[in-house]
């Protein structure tokens, strides 16, 4: 947290296909960087990051950032917004739908 | 003039010579055998302190012998400056200068005492009065009246707890202590045969209740060693050995104090429980109707500068909210609430609590006392109020309540938060033992908030759960950026509150 939060996302090896984007994948990477000392299995899909101030606006762009580097997902500006990275569910059906085959 | 509460102690060793006044370590000392000492030790403070125009410095642990000291000090109508024996040696050094004190007195050897003394020892080649037999103890009594003094001459110079630099020194006079005692007294029912508890160390102010109110009213103090005041079954078997009927301590005394009753009997003997220093946890609360079951319980909203102002009687009988309401004023104290424009609020609202008492110190002898004491334009006229630093809420049915302290009020992403605040809402889980939140100065946020927290059992509870938790009781800013669990008791103060400069510290100093 704190002066981390404004650090790019650490960079992954670029995957030489991009893997489909998965929920546990993507709560690893919440857990990694803003929950210290919680299991992955513990971040239920549904639990509410931004009620309890695990994520905020700056987390937003860390974690756009992530699924750029991981996934080749661009999230539009516009998508932006901490609603749409409420829960790790959240943040799957925003990059699904930033892909254009989730849900609309 | 010169009746004090010094003065009534006197007339209790005169009245009741063998009943006892202190209990230390198993072994009662009598009301004569103190006054004894008392009076051993005025004639070493006026020997070894000769210019009665200037204070005497106490270096002392709680013992008989302490307190008969400080009883020397008062007979001889002395002011003295009695810090924590815990103050390193240069801080405590500098306080001693800056009070003006003529010599530091101990009872033990020590690189700051200048003279040892000992109100204990009968000298064989001096004119000191002799331990006193019962019947010549009236006598002896008399013949040694306390000095006369102003009512506004100065006793007791105390100090703040100093969370940060060098602790403030209070002074306190005869009269303003000669009239927290009747206050106590009345509310706490403390008479002859009245047993107190004293768990504070000798220099703290709760000590005026519960040494010095009861000393003055002819009950006996059960004395505390600070040094196993952690020890929950030690505590536990004064309590119940003695039967002491009033208890005053910080939240951590109760905690332990039900700790060690767990599978033992209640205490039946205690009357009255005073909660003071640190806000209640209501998890400590939940746990003392079984303990107690014949108690009335007190949340006592007071401070170094102003003594007891407010007192709250905590219903046993249905839930309350935390933290506790402070309360209703003590008979002659004014108070108003500052709010932001610095006018008084007249409605429900949040701002600076001020106070006036009738106990209140004149102000500081080591640092301006401009700043937190003067009069209020919207306040009774001609008063002098202090500036508590705490931040109070008045709500809708105008009770009080304090938020914490404006020292505990950080911005977190421009909110004001309270991390006393956020300790409270956790230490309402029933999972979590102690608490400690910090603010760590945070380049975007302004600041984040640490929490470390040490659960019943280890893993009983998980972070998520407790930011869940937080999240619904909060603001969000209001919830910590780290919630970290520790197995191992979270570090004290000298009086037993969580010592969070040391959580701070250990926070800042990891890479």
């Amino acid at each position: 947290m704190g002066r981390g939060n404004i650090m790019p996302a650490q960079p992954h090896a670029a995957p030489a296909t991009v893997p489909d984007i998965s929920e546990e994948d993507i709560a690893a990477f919440v857990v990694e960087r803003f929950l210290p000392g919680v299991a992955t299995v513990e971040l239920d899909a549904e639990y509410d990051l931004l009620a309890t101030a695990v994520i905020d606006s700056l987390a937003v762009l860390r974690i756009a950032g992530w699924l750029a580097d991981r996934y080749r997902v661009v999230v539009p500006d516009a998508e932006l917004t901490t609603r749409n990275f409420r829960s790790v569910r959240a943040i799957r059906n925003t990059a699904e739908r930033a892909v254009g085959r989730g849900p609309a | 003039m010169s009746h004090t509460f010094v003065t009534a102690f006197a007339r209790h060793a005169a009245d009741r010579p063998s009943a006892p006044a202190l209990i230390w370590e198993g072994r009662a000392v009598g009301y004569a055998e103190l006054h004894a000492m008392a009076r051993r030790a005025r004639a070493q403070v006026a020997a070894a302190a000769p210019d009665t125009s200037r204070p005497v410095g106490l270096r002392v642990r709680k013992s008989p012998e302490a307190v008969a000291l400080v009883l020397g000090a008062l007979m001889a109508g002395r002011r003295f400056l009695l810090p924590s024996h815990e103050l390193p040696d240069t801080p405590a050094k500098e306080l001693y200068q800056q009070a003006g004190c003529e010599v530091v007195l101990g009872l033990a050897d020590d690189p700051l005492v200048d003279r040892v003394v000992d109100p204990g020892a009968v000298a064989g080649n001096t004119t000191e009065p002799p331990r006193p037999a019962d019947a010549s103890a009236a006598a002896s009594v008399a013949a040694s009246a306390p000095a006369p003094v102003d009512d506004e001459a100065i006793g007791f110079m105390l100090t703040t707890s100093g969370s940060t630099g060098l602790p403030k020194i209070v002074p306190l006079s005869f009269g303003a202590v000669t009239r927290f005692t009747a206050w106590g007294a009345e509310t706490f029912g403390i008479t002859a045969g009245t047993t107190v508890l004293n768990y504070a160390p000798l220099n703290f102010d709760l000590c005026l209740l519960d040494v010095w109110t009861t000393l003055a009213y002819g009950g006996t103090v059960v004395l505390a060693d600070p040094d196993r005041g952690a020890s929950p079954g030690y505590l536990r078997d004064l309590v119940a050995d003695h039967r002491v009927q009033v208890i005053q301590g910080v939240p951590l005394l109760f905690q332990l104090l039900v700790e060690a009753s767990a599978g033992e009997g209640p205490l039946e003997a205690p009357e009255h429980l005073v909660f003071a220093g640190d806000s209640m946890p209501a998890r400590v609360l939940a746990g003392l109707s079984t303990v107690f079951p014949r108690a009335r319980w007190y949340n006592n909203y007071g401070c170094t500068e102003t003594n007891n102002s407010f007192l709250y009687e905590v219903p046993r009988d249905r839930p309350v909210r935390t933290p506790l309401p402070i309360g209703h004023p003590l008979p002659g104290v004014s108070w108003l609430i500052s709010g932001e424009d610095g006018r008084a609020l007249t409605g429900p609202g949040q701002g600076e609590l001020l106070v006036h008492t009738p106990f209140q110190t004149s102000g500081y002898v080591n640092v301006p006392s401009d700043g937190k004491f003067g009069p209020h334009p919207d306040g009774v006229p001609g008063l002098v109020y202090y500036r508590s630093g705490d931040i109070a809420t008045r709500h809708e049915d105008g009770s009080l309540s304090v938020l914490g302290r404006t020292d505990f009020m950080v911005k977190v992403r421009g909110f004001q938060v309270s991390t006393q605040q956020v300790e409270a809402i956790l230490l309402e889980h029933p999972a979590v033992l102690e608490a400690a939140v910090v603010a760590v100065p945070d380049p975007v946020a302004g600041h984040r908030l640490h929490a470390r927290l040490r659960l019943v059992e280890p893993g009983c509870v998980g972070v998520l759960a407790l930011r869940q938790y937080c999240a619904e009781r909060t603001v969000r800013a209001a919830i910590p950026g780290v919630i970290e669990t520790v197995a191992e008791p979270l570090p004290r103060t000298s009086t037993g509150k969580v010592d969070r400069n040391r959580v701070r510290d250990s926070v800042l100093e990891r890479p």
